[in-house]
């Protein structure tokens, strides 16, 4: 039977999802914004080659220029091209924020679903850390931990800034557990005698995918705010292509030596902005059309 | 009912501080870095040849008492052995005792008891903190109620798109927007320092002044940074607030409308914001780190990363641990009171 399930039929429910999301003006700003930094990760890559200039004093911290494209932005510190540079570091933040979005979903979702679920003393003993997480001050702990690991192996990196990020989700992943525990229909679930694994995957998750959805990119929204934060506080070793490294580097240049680094900050942190405003528009466009609360007439 | 929930607070508060006490602990006992080096090269004792770096070589011309390598990784492991490696239960325990008795050990970086460095850094960081998360506050609610008596219409559209966008922007990205335009690019503010150079410290105007001054920028990127969520959440209590009953009982009774803003709409829906505003304090913390060191702010957060950044150990645990502490009193105490202004808690 499932050799049957054509490729047309597997594309039929990305489109739909598709043409519901630019449904909504800040879903489609969001998604085309994703798209962009995708792209920009990926596909850009192969454009590298044709932007970087050979560095040297000559070139240091110079304005953008309309041609070769590789002055479009400016220059950095060593004369090398901001437009290289941004490309060079996307695929960084972007394997390590969306890294850190998906450990931290899928912790807090699991968490959630199990200490709701199964309720009693395993739900109030993870109910208790959850609640120790969630009152330590988790930029401070990640701070921590990732200065002391000092890596910047994107998988362990986005371990560290998953520590703590999970305990919001899970607690409200549970809160909705426990009301849909009430529901008639988890009763007849019960009486068939379907196993708790299936109820707990099959019957109760599918009701908070779109709520799950909107945190993943809440939580890679906010794993960029930790990573770029952890370079712009220059305390892992960094490359000069890091996009947080970048705007710390542009201020100390600017502001302490007085050079003329103004192009050198704006795109930079135009960049990391973009980035975050069109995630967070996605997040409120999705909630806009899932949420009958606030759906448009 | 009560008490049990009372004491699961407290609870949680404990392991708040004993997991926070735990993990930095076991980073640092375990971490590759160590603040050895560091001692080492504030005794102008290096390492020659072996390396093979130039600087090594430019440094042993320079500095009489370089060492040959094998010297150096015997002294190495000297300094090592004078911070206590020993079993790390008791270690622990030897750790709580001396910080309830008020010592924390000794900064290596500074020379100085970590008290005493914190006693000092602290006020400044509370000064901001405190000032900033008031501001925001009050500038929240008056937006957020703005926005509620105005919902649907195109302000409340404009502020809240305006909001969602300004609330993703991190907040060292305004620290450095700031920082760079206000303060370098047209001197309107001072870059650096909590006070000039040139006043006398105590309670005389140019030094209240000069502190106002470079408080400044500061407070107005941790303002700027922070309103956004009171203003959402106000919009979002008050506009529950005026579908309620007694809102259109007081209006039928004939009430100024200015009164029932005020004393039962205002009042009602500032009342959920209460237990999240001591939160918010102790959360200030966390972008404080971002503020002060963008402006180098002489507060602890700024201790916070130098101490990390040089490997000071003691230094950025003492730290931790009075910010950790600071939240969870915080917390308890918005617990503990939250049922004296709110009679509908109370049992």
């Amino acid at each position: 039977m499932e050799e049957k399930i054509s490729a047309k039929s597997k594309i039929q429910p990305i489109i739909g999802m598709f043409r519901l999301l630019t449904k909504s003006k800040a879903a489609s700003f969001g998604l085309w914004v994703t798209v962009f930094y995708i792209l920009l990760a990926t596909v850009a890559q192969l454009l590298i080659p044709l932007v970087t200039l050979k560095e040297s004093p000559g070139n240091v911290l110079l304005p953008p220029r309309l041609w070769p494209p590789a002055y479009w932005f400016g220059t950095d510190y060593v004369g090398q091209s901001t437009l290289a540079d941004i490309i060079g570091g996307a695929p960084f933040i972007l394997e390590t924020s969306f890294l850190a979005g998906i450990y931290t979903t899928v912790i807090g979702m699991i968490v959630g679903l199990v200490s709701g679920y199964a309720g009693g003393l395993v739900d109030s003993a993870v109910m208790w850390i959850n609640d120790t997480l969630l009152t330590l001050p988790s930029l401070l702990i990640v701070i921590l931990i990732a200065t002391m690991v000092k890596t910047t192996n994107p998988l362990v990196l986005a371990g560290v800034l998953s520590i703590t990020g999970w305990t919001g989700l899970a607690r409200a992943v549970r809160s909705q557990v426990l009301s849909i525990k009430q529901l008639p229909y988890m009763e007849v679930s019960k009486v068939l005698g379907l196993n708790w694994s299936y109820i707990l995957f099959k019957e109760i998750m599918p009701q908070l995918i779109p709520f799950i959805w909107i945190n993943l990119i809440l939580n890679v929204e906010s794993a960029i705010y930790a990573t770029v934060g952890l370079f712009y506080l220059g305390l892992m070793p960094f490359t000069s292509n890091n996009w947080g490294f970048m705007i710390s580097n542009a201020i100390s240049l600017g502001a302490a030596y007085g050079t003329n680094a103004l192009w050198y900050f704006i795109f930079p942190t135009l960049f990391v902005t973009l980035f975050m405003v069109g995630l967070i528009e996605l997040a409120y466009g999705i909630d806009e059309i899932v949420n009958p609360r606030l759906r448009k007439a | 009912m009560k008490t049990s929930y009372l004491l699961r607070r407290i609870g949680i508060a404990l392991s708040t501080i004993f997991f926070a006490l735990i993990i930095s602990y076991i980073l640092f006992e375990l971490s590759p870095l160590s603040p050895v080096n560091y001692i080492m090269q504030s005794f102008g004792l290096m390492p020659v040849g072996g390396g093979g770096l130039a600087s090594n070589r430019a440094a042993a011309a320079v500095i009489p008492s370089s060492l040959s390598t094998q010297e150096y990784k015997e002294l190495l492991t000297y300094v090592d052995s004078i911070m206590p490696h020993g079993n790390p239960i008791i270690e622990v325990a030897m750790y709580i005792y001396n910080v309830f008795h008020g010592n924390m050990g000794i900064s290596i970086l500074y020379a100085e008891p970590v008290t005493k460095l914190i006693a000092e850094r602290l006020p400044w960081t509370l000064f901001i903190v405190v000032t900033a998360n008031i501001l925001s506050f009050l500038i929240g609610i008056y937006l957020g109620q703005l926005m509620a008596y105005n919902r649907g219409k195109s302000i409340d559209q404009v502020i809240t798109q305006f909001i969602t966008v300004k609330r993703s922007i991190p907040i060292y990205i305004y620290a450095a927007i700031f920082l760079l335009f206000l303060g370098f690019y047209l001197h309107w503010f001072p870059v650096a320092g909590a006070y000039s150079a040139g006043v006398v410290i105590g309670f005389n105007l140019p030094f209240i002044a000069s502190v106002l001054y470079h408080a400044f920028l500061p407070i107005f990127t941790l303002t700027f940074a922070t309103f956004g969520h009171w203003a959402l959440s106000m919009r979002g209590n008050t506009i529950a607030q005026l579908g309620e009953d007694y809102v259109s009982y007081a209006e039928m009774r004939g009430l100024p409308g200015s009164w029932i803003a005020r004393n039962y709409v205002g009042r009602n829906s500032l009342l959920p914001l209460y237990t999240s505003i001591i939160i918010a304090l102790g959360f200030s913390f966390g972008g404080t780190v971002f503020v002060e060191s963008t402006f180098s702010y002489p507060g602890i957060g700024q201790l916070y990363t130098t101490a990390l950044s040089n490997n000071d150990w003691p230094l950025a645990m003492g730290v931790l641990i009075i910010i950790v502490v600071a939240i969870v009193i915080g917390m308890l105490i918005a617990d503990l009171t939250y049922s004296l202004i709110d009679p509908r808690v109370r049992h």
